[in-house]
């Protein structure tokens, strides 16, 4: 085995990276020498969700590479708390970890702490520029280095079953005047239009996403891209003009009535069961559509008010290599193995939408379609790249315009200042116009 | 003054010198015997406490090896200056309210009825109103977020059965309601609790007392009020200084029933715990969280000390 990782300690890490400023951090340039290990042992964690799916993976990677050693364990994420990750990595406990996503909830906390090491050399060696998406890359960087590295991406939408729409007579609606008068037609017959779970983790910022993403269009002044990386406000028209959209459905009665009260789950369940026409979700819910109903179900993404359908799209699934590492180079050769070897085309045929090239034609036909294959251009699911004061103030506003409590603007305006306290507080790097 | 606090108030202490070797023996005694508990205490209660205090006048973000800079008082200022906060305080100060009263009365009065009066069989009912102690208060929570589930849970199915099919509260959903479906959890659990203490209270009051009564022609009204609650006075105080601490940190209701979206609908079930979780473990922001911290612990000594001293204050002479 070739160990090469150059031993740093936390200390000599922060004291190059600057003290709570990830800006300062971003220009020191860390050394570490990356190889092929001939043998080696990595200890492996990941939440038990995606985990299921991981075991496959790393079961064909012992057989491929039998010099190498797996400590793969599965965390069971609700039990052990939101920071499990970080916990994990301090602790030195794991040479390779699933950090969620690259953004600023979950990136820059653990990179401002000096608590992952960067993986430029292993980009290089294993030439990942040539198999993962450009955006990816890009958007796990910080300060021109690689800290992360995305094996799949997600994207929200509707799901529905193809052979309910055939029975209405409806398509993929265009248009926001299309999409009422699908549900219109849904509610007319009894179901429930579009179901969606609010308590716990609200859902309803999805609908958010998809309006807002519609209405605002990909780029420039009101667009979700703007205000995320530029100087748009949560203020701006398209914002408020979605959150007003979707009280209209609610008030409407096209959104399910217990959607304050009922969970993704629920929600779930209510489109499983059929007693739902839509369900708000994601390329995660794909696995279990396919288990459910065959082939019979798809996803689309919602138009709002004078728009068209614009897909939300975020990376997930983002690896990192702890600081404290023992053994990166067998834990970057696991990674290797999901961005173009034989891992990768088992995340594709369970129904994963990838952040890399490989294999894409063996995808599902609901994942060909999608943005990240096709090539399509695709707006931001905002998940995660809102902190906590910032996403607290978003979802629980979102409920709170919902019950009435407050208006589309009061809720925007309360995210806005959320947002800023975030900036100020730094749990967002000031510039943040290289993510682009 | 009531008996209890007359035995709880320290005596003053006789100097070493004085002393007898009796008493030299048993202040040692008591000396070896509270030490491993204030030891205990000290790792596990006082330094943390210390600790958090300081914290709360440092910038620190809870994982950067280095603590930050000192701030004095400004991170009380930022932690404070929004509306979750003014909710949490108010929301944290109803459930003070009812947790000092609601558990306790119910819990009082379903000990008596089932001590004092010819409810049969006792067994069956002590047991019935013990039973949702047998659950943890995360897991009584757990549960009641299906029986609150506005199509499907039981509360709406048997409101639907008695023919109100237009009336389906959105119990965890609304704002208005969900942190008093909260407290019903709280409540239905921790009246439990009340009812135990108050039952073996009430089960050392002189029955001679109670015959008296009777043959005196008291009812049994009268009986609870004139007998019943006097003899149980000090117990009620014990049992409502524990419901006050626990009302007032009623994280482990709050947090199942709410989370992720901790505290919603819109800050609906906000408390001070669950900002304060919030802070230290979704925010990188220890030190607000220690400044809140800070506040709770202010919050509960001060309402607790005032609680006590009122009952000491209105305590009949002996």
């Amino acid at each position: 085995m070739v160990n090469s990782k150059r031993g740093i300690s936390r200390r000599e890490m922060l004291r190059l990276m600057g003290v709570g400023t990830v800006g300062t951090a971003l220009g020191s340039h860390i050394a570490y020498a990356q190889s092929v290990p001939e043998s080696g042992t990595f200890r492996f964690q990941i939440e038990s969700g995606p985990g299921t799916d991981f075991v496959a993976v790393v079961d064909a990677f012992i057989e491929e590479h039998p010099e190498i050693t797996v400590e793969f364990s599965q965390v069971e994420a609700a039990v052990v708390g939101v920071d499990w990750q970080r916990i994990a990595m301090e602790a030195g406990a794991v040479d390779l970890i699933s950090n969620e996503n690259p953004k600023f909830l979950k990136l820059d906390p653990v990179l401002k702490a000096g608590l992952i090491q960067p993986l430029d050399g292993y980009r290089d060696l294993y030439e990942w520029d040539d198999w993962v998406l450009a955006a990816a890359l890009r958007r796990s960087s910080r300060g021109g280095q690689l800290w992360t590295l995305p094996l799949y991406y997600e994207i929200c939408g509707a799901s529905y079953r193809k052979s309910v729409l055939e029975s209405f007579d409806v398509g993929e609606p265009q248009t926001w005047e299309e999409f009422i008068q699908m549900l219109e037609k849904f509610k007319a017959a009894g179901l429930i239009p579009l179901t969606n779970g609010h308590r716990g983790f609200s859902q309803i910022q999805m609908i958010h996403y998809q309006f807002w993403a519609s209405i605002g269009g990909l780029s420039g002044p009101g667009s979700i891209t703007d205000v995320i990386f530029g100087d748009g406000k949560f203020t701006d028209a398209p914002s408020v003009e979605a959150a007003q959209a979707i009280l209209d459905i609610y008030n409407a009665g096209l959104l399910d009535p217990d959607v304050l009260s009922i969970t993704q789950d629920d929600g779930n369940e209510r489109f499983i069961s059929g007693a739902a026409a839509l369900n708000v979700t994601g390329t995660w819910f794909y696995s279990e559509m396919q288990r459910q109903f065959d082939d019979d179900w798809d996803m689309l993404t919602m138009p709002g008010p004078g728009g068209g359908p614009i897909w939300c799209t975020g990376e997930t699934e983002a690896m990192v290599i702890p600081a404290a590492a023992q053994d990166p180079d067998a834990a970057a050769l696991f990674l290797d193995f999901c961005v173009k070897g034989t891992g990768a085309k088992i995340l594709l045929e369970r129904g994963n939408l990838l952040a890399t090239k490989a294999f894409g034609e063996l995808a599902i036909p609901q994942i060909q379609r999608l943005p990240i294959i096709t090539g399509d251009e695709s707006s931001l699911l905002i998940f995660g790249w809102l902190p906590q004061n910032s996403q607290d103030a978003y979802q629980q506003g979102l409920g709170g315009i919902l019950a009435g409590a407050i208006t589309p603007a009061q809720w925007a305006q309360q995210v806005q200042d959320a947002w800023e306290r975030d900036i100020e507080d730094g749990q967002i790097p000031e510039d943040r116009s290289d993510l682009l | 003054m009531s008996a209890l606090a007359s035995k709880l108030r320290p005596r003053p202490l006789e100097s070493w010198r004085s002393a007898s070797s009796k008493a030299r023996e048993q202040w040692l005694l008591a000396l070896v015997l509270v030490t491993p508990a204030l030891i205990m205490m000290g790792i596990f209660v006082f330094y943390p406490a210390l600790q958090t205090i300081g914290l709360s006048f440092y910038k620190w973000d809870g994982i950067s090896p280095d603590m930050g800079n000192f701030v004095g008082f400004k991170t009380f200022a930022r932690a404070t200056d929004n509306y979750p906060f003014s909710q949490a305080i108010k929301n944290s100060l109803l459930w003070g309210v009812v947790g000092l009263f609601v558990p306790t009365i119910i819990g009082l009065i379903a000990a008596a009825l089932v001590e004092d009066t010819n409810l049969r069989p006792k067994p069956l009912f002590r047991f019935a109103f013990f039973v949702p102690y047998f659950f943890s208060m995360a897991v009584a929570a757990a549960l009641f977020t299906r029986v609150y589930d506005p199509s499907y849970g039981m509360i709406n199915q048997v409101i639907q059965a008695l023919g109100f099919t237009d009336v389906k509260p959105q119990w965890l959903g609304d704002g208005r309601i969900a942190i008093y479906a909260a407290m019903g959890v709280f409540v239905w659990h921790e009246t439990a609790f009340c009812y135990i203490v108050f039952t073996a209270a009430i089960q050392q009051i002189d029955r001679s007392l109670y015959d008296s009564a009777k043959v005196d022609g008291a009812s049994e009204v009268q009986v609870f009020r004139y007998i019943t609650i006097p003899s149980v006075r000090d117990v009620a105080t014990f049992v409502m200084t524990i419901m006050l601490i626990v009302g007032l940190t009623p994280f482990a209701v709050v947090f199942p029933l709410t989370t992720p979206g901790l505290g919603g609908p819109y800050y609906s079930t906000e408390i001070l715990p669950t900002l304060i979780f919030k802070k230290a473990r979704m925010g990188y922001n220890a030190s607000e969280a220690a400044a809140l911290g800070v506040i709770l612990l202010i919050l509960v000594i001060g309402i607790v000390t005032v609680f006590l001293w009122f009952r000491e204050r209105t305590a009949p002479k002996d």
